[in-house]
């Protein structure tokens, strides 16, 4: 148990080390000068020169890394390229419309997806199955920015239902409460659309996995047991099947950076992600530097608590061998 | 006493039906012990899983399972589940994964006493200790995954969970399969204990002839889905009747009159 753990905390600080040296050399290798794109060419070479001492490019690359990885632990991002305002002040009101979005489409999706692979598991050739099977193809194949450029154009332009772009309405609501509605109008239509493109692939995983399970022999001694369907079906089958669907948010969290940098972009929200594109565009080191750290953390700390879930869920993992009384 | 009356079964599949049960007459009376023994393939767990309807659907049964007046071939559903584990309960092959490997022997036994008796939790907790403590697996037990026990524990406390809703009877498929000799007689001893002391009818399917010789009252030879051969063990190993009780006697080197 102790070592489970700490091999999964040991990888989790190893993959951020990764995170961040990645950070760091993949923007000094990129194409572009970061100087020319801020200061007129005009500029003269003093000038310049003294530009690269402000932002410390002057270093050598060593220096610049050690500072680097110093300054990413203690969440110091620096100053903004294009904004010359610190970046973190500028990302931490982003940081909960992400986790807002992709929370709420991560959560909403499973559950969805869950609910349906269940039932189709249950009644083989049933509607529920067909619908499941054919969900799950047609979310795999179409481009998620696609379904949701029709979305907006249906429901935010053809039939206004929804804002067009945006976390909230400008000027806001007065009240606490019309803002957290207006919140939610606006998150509606982004986090919708991510369900609808997410909830497919798990309801077919979870009916593939409830398929083999209700095939197991304890199965049919619960239903022996003349117990009800519904106990049989979630808290023996279910149950037993839990540890792997945990794994598929394992297996979803990565999704999280492409998802929050296209849906942001898209529905123009004040997310990380738009944050992270608008920089890399600018060459805004330190921005975009700090946004694929804060989507990085993010990303390491949900694996983190899929691990602590899958634990939790698993016997086999929790008590090992062991006796316990 | 439940009576099967030329009981048919016979499984269908898209491409072709196979029968596995035909025409099986077989009396299984209370306080006594019935067995079955014959060949894997033989159609001797279809029966099993026949009596207590848990066959695979599209499956076809024909003739008739009484038990005190209620047809079990066409019974509801719901009196079906009525019937499960309180009148009739199954201890399955031992080399089966019967116990749900995320939850607790404990909790897994007090679970048929909390739904199927109404019995308060704490009760039923209770009273699951007490039934682990019947085939001899102490408190400590209860609190274990079933990845954490023996193969013999683990049938052990299928048979606790087996006897909670003092069942009138017990159906045993292959309760010893794929556990080792000694292990097989302590769950054997087990079985047979709680049976007598219950006054219990245990129905046991076997392959294992020597075993279904030494503990049951009356048996019954099964090949091919049909039984062949009906008696007492005395009987059957004195005067076997088929061809193949002779057959199975001599592949166990018990051969006639000239004793067990």
């Amino acid at each position: 148990m102790r070592s489970y753990w700490t091999k999964r905390v040991l990888g989790a600080a190893a993959v951020l080390l990764l995170v961040i040296a990645a950070n760091f050399f993949l923007f000094r290798i990129m194409p572009g000068d970061v100087v020319s794109t801020i200061v007129d060419p005009r500029f003269s070479p003093e000038a310049k020169e003294r530009m690269r001492e402000v932002f410390g490019l002057d270093l050598p690359l060593g220096r610049q890394f050690a500072v680097y990885v110093r300054r990413m632990l203690t969440f110091d991002f620096g100053i903004s390229f294009l904004s010359q305002r610190p970046v973190w002040d500028e990302l931490k009101s982003r940081v909960p419309n992400t986790v807002a979005l992709l929370g709420s489409a991560l959560v909403l999706s499973s559950a969805l997806g869950t609910w349906l692979g269940v039932k189709a598991a249950r009644k083989r050739g049933g509607f529920t199955e067909k619908v499941v099977l054919l969900s799950g193809s047609v979310s795999f194949s179409f481009p998620s920015f696609f379904v949701q450029l029709v979305l907006l154009l249906l429901l935010a332009y053809t039939f206004p239902l929804f804002p067009l772009r945006g976390s909230v309405s400008i000027p806001l609501p007065q009240t606490g409460t019309a803002r957290a509605l207006d919140y939610l109008w606006h998150l509606l239509l982004p986090a919708g659309s991510l369900v609808l493109l997410g909830f497919g692939s798990w309801a077919i995983y979870v009916r593939n996995l409830m398929v083999k399970t209700l095939g197991e022999d304890f199965i049919l001694m619960a239903r022996a047991k003349g117990l009800p369907e519904g106990r049989v079906l979630w808290n023996h089958a279910f149950r037993s099947a839990l540890p792997p669907v945990l794994t598929l948010f394992l297996l979803a969290l990565p999704g999280i950076v492409s998802g929050a940098v296209l849906t942001e972009t898209v529905f123009s929200l004040h997310g990380v992600g738009k944050y992270l594109l608008d920089s890399i565009m600018g060459h805004d080191y330190p921005a975009a530097g700090a946004a694929f750290y804060i989507l990085g953390l993010l990303t390491i700390a949900s694996n983190l608590a899929a691990d602590a879930a899958y634990a939790l869920a698993d016997p086999r993992i929790r008590v090992g061998g062991r006796v316990q009384s | 006493m439940i009576a099967i009356r030329d009981l048919s079964v016979t499984y269908r599949t898209a491409a072709r039906s196979v029968p596995a049960v035909r025409g099986v007459s077989l009396e299984v009376p209370r306080g006594k012990v019935t067995a079955v023994v014959g060949e894997s393939g033989g159609g001797k767990s279809t029966l099993v899983y026949g009596i207590l309807r848990l066959l695979p659907p599209g499956t076809e049964m024909s003739g008739s399972i009484d038990y005190d007046g209620m047809e079990l071939t066409r019974a509801s559903e719901e009196r079906m589940r009525e019937f499960r584990w309180k009148k009739a309960a199954l201890v399955t092959q031992g080399a089966m994964n019967s116990l749900t490997p995320v939850l607790t022997v404990g909790y897994q036994v007090a679970e048929v006493l909390r739904v199927r008796l109404g019995m308060p939790g704490g009760e039923a907790r209770e009273r699951a200790l007490e039934l682990l403590a019947m085939t001899n697996l102490p408190p400590g037990y209860a609190g274990k995954y079933p990845h954490e026990l023996s193969g013999g524990e683990k049938q052990r406390a299928v048979i606790s969970m087996a006897v909670a809703c003092s069942p009138e009877f017990l159906i045993a498929d292959e309760p010893t399969s794929a556990l080792d000799v000694i292990t097989q007689a302590e769950v054997i001893a087990t079985l047979v204990r709680m049976v007598r002391e219950k006054g219990m009818g245990l129905l046991l399917v076997t392959h294992d002839l020597p075993l279904a010789l030494s503990i049951s009252d009356e048996m019954a030879v099964m090949h091919e889905g049909r039984l062949v051969e009906k008696g007492t063990p005395e009987r059957i190993t004195a005067f076997p009747s088929h061809a193949h009780t002779r057959t199975l006697l001599s592949a166990f080197g018990v051969t006639a009159r000239s004793g067990q």
